[in-house]
């Protein structure tokens, strides 16, 4: 028996994190808004090698780099990250390119920025959400 | 010309008087020329007239021109009404799907966002276990939306340039401009963009616009599942964006080379471009989404609830309480309505609309996340 407030918020996540579990068990789908974004299946981290992968970038760890150097790929190191990238795939997107090099290099830089850039940030200027209760 | 020859006339005839009388014993001679300078003017004088070249002795009188009556010529009044400025357009009706409601009253719409469950093994002698079905409720709600204008029984008397006779155009304009910023803030409201963000790479980046971001995009939505994870066919097919990406926007449509992922020739990037001019941002960090199309995935990115009954602006006027009588006890008949109402001869006009859409404190105005993503532009 809970005996204070506290002690009562903790009973009461506890109980929603069993029926969460219990309903995941049982195959019932609760309302996609109250999931929990990251469990979610479609679900990838801003940043993540899971963003990476998704991006087509391949990270060349220090111990690759004389192979990646011999094998000439187009590589990019980040300025923020000290992170050295290269593309999953050179030569398919910019096989029709005159310089396919030149614009696969550019590809290269826009993909690491992409990912490195984290999660977006809402601007400032951004306006309210109008909820009718508080007046427009 | 006239002005200008009596002028030079004018200045001749000084310069000989004044060397008449520096030298007089040419007294003659300088007479003489400034009577032949008087001839040549009068003659050049007539001749602009179309009269022969007769010479007359007699001496050239005043002649009156505009410039001495300053006020009552020179000032020519023309008052003119022009044309006001042309408004940008915004494009927002694929992007909303309409709904009507019956009230004033929240509605319900619910809708199947989840497959069924998948088929289980069953052993001998065994009982398969109870499938489920999930479903997704969400609410639609319409408001009133008005602004009034009054005017003097005077002020449109005295309206002899047709100021406002395009009044009632002008405010069902104002009406369709609210709504159209109405939609725009259904996704650049801070909570439907934290709502994006929070859902991951597959529904926000921070990139710039460019062909690879598009690409990036238009994978997002390939990879999208529904409630029960499975794949959905669900496309990126308009690209909103910031009025100052006009012109990337046109140039990544009419390049005929695009580096998108797996194709390796042609221009693959067949979205429609919507331009948002109540969009704000600074440059060089321009925001832009894309959005699915309701029609073909029944992904509803947005809903926009109208009123039944209630499908457009209306203007509306009050009615004048006046009317014209010629006894006091006698019947009386409707006047002019631009004589406005009894007690101030004021003219009442509303426009008026009613509209709504779904509002939620997680989900902004996403009606379904699975149809919308979002870029800040902010990363080059």
């Amino acid at each position: 028996m809970a005996t204070t407030n506290k002690e009562l918020a903790a009973q009461i996540a506890q109980l929603q994190e069993q029926n969460r579990v219990m309903a995941q068990m049982l195959g019932l789908s609760p309302e996609s808004g109250t999931v929990n974004e990251t469990e979610r299946a479609d679900y990838i981290e801003h940043g993540s090698d899971k963003h990476a992968v998704f991006l087509g970038l391949i990270e060349v760890l220090e111990a690759d780099m004389e192979d990646a150097k011999r094998n000439d790929y187009i590589l990019y190191e980040s300025p923020v990250s000290g992170r050295t990238w290269r593309l999953e795939d050179e030569i398919s997107p910019f096989m029709a390119f005159p310089n396919p090099d030149k614009i696969a290099a550019l590809y290269l830089r826009q993909k690491v920025s992409s990912l490195e850039s984290g999660k977006p940030t809402i601007p400032d200027g951004a306006p309210t959400l109008l909820m009718p209760q508080s007046g427009f | 010309m006239r002005r200008i020859l009596q002028k030079l006339n004018a200045i001749h005839r000084e310069r000989m008087t004044t060397a008449a009388l520096a030298n007089p014993e040419m007294k003659e001679h300088y007479a003489k020329r400034a009577s032949d300078g008087n001839d040549m003017f009068r003659m050049l004088n007539e001749g602009m007239d179309g009269l022969s070249h007769q010479f007359d002795p007699a001496p050239l009188q005043e002649v009156m021109v505009s410039a001495d009556f300053t006020y009552t010529i020179q000032e020519f009044v023309q008052r003119l009404a022009l044309e006001g400025y042309k408004m940008m357009e915004f494009d927002w009706t694929p992007l909303v799907k309409p709904d009507t409601v019956p009230n004033y009253l929240q509605v319900y719409r619910y809708q199947h966002r989840g497959s069924l469950d998948d088929l289980e093994l069953v052993g001998e002698k065994e009982r398969p276990r109870a499938g489920s079905k999930g479903e997704t409720k969400r609410t639609n709600q319409v408001w009133r939306w008005e602004k009034e204008y009054d005017f003097s029984h005077e002020l449109l008397v005295n309206d002899d340039l047709g100021y406002f006779k395009d009044q009632a155009m002008l405010m069902g304009d104002s009406a369709r401009r609210t709504l159209a910023k109405y939609v725009s803030r259904f996704y650049t409201n801070a909570v439907s963009i934290a709502r994006l963000v929070a859902l991951g790479a597959l529904y926000s980046q921070n990139g710039r616009l460019t062909t690879a971001r598009v690409s990036e995009a238009r994978m997002a939505f390939g990879q999208r599942v529904d409630d029960r994870g499975n794949p959905m066919e669900v496309e990126a097919v308009y690209l909103v964006y910031h009025r100052g990406l006009h012109d990337t926007v046109m140039q990544i449509l009419q390049s005929t080379q695009v580096a998108e992922l797996a194709t390796n020739a042609k221009n693959v990037v067949n979205f429609i471009p919507i331009k948002d001019p109540y969009m704000t941002g600074t440059a060089p960090n321009l925001p832009w989404y894309m959005f699915a199309d309701y029609k073909r995935s029944n992904v509803i990115p947005f809903i926009l609830g109208r009123r039944q009954g209630m499908p457009g602006p209306m203007i509306l006027r009050r009615r004048s309480d006046i009317e014209s009588v010629t006894s006091m006890l006698g019947s009386g008949s409707p006047v002019d309505p631009i004589m406005g109402d009894f007690e101030t001869g004021n003219i009442v006009l509303k426009v008026s609309d009613v509209w709504g859409t779904y509002v939620d404190g997680t989900e902004g105005n996403l009606f379904d996340y699975r149809g919308a993503y979002y870029s800040s532009g902010t990363a080059p």
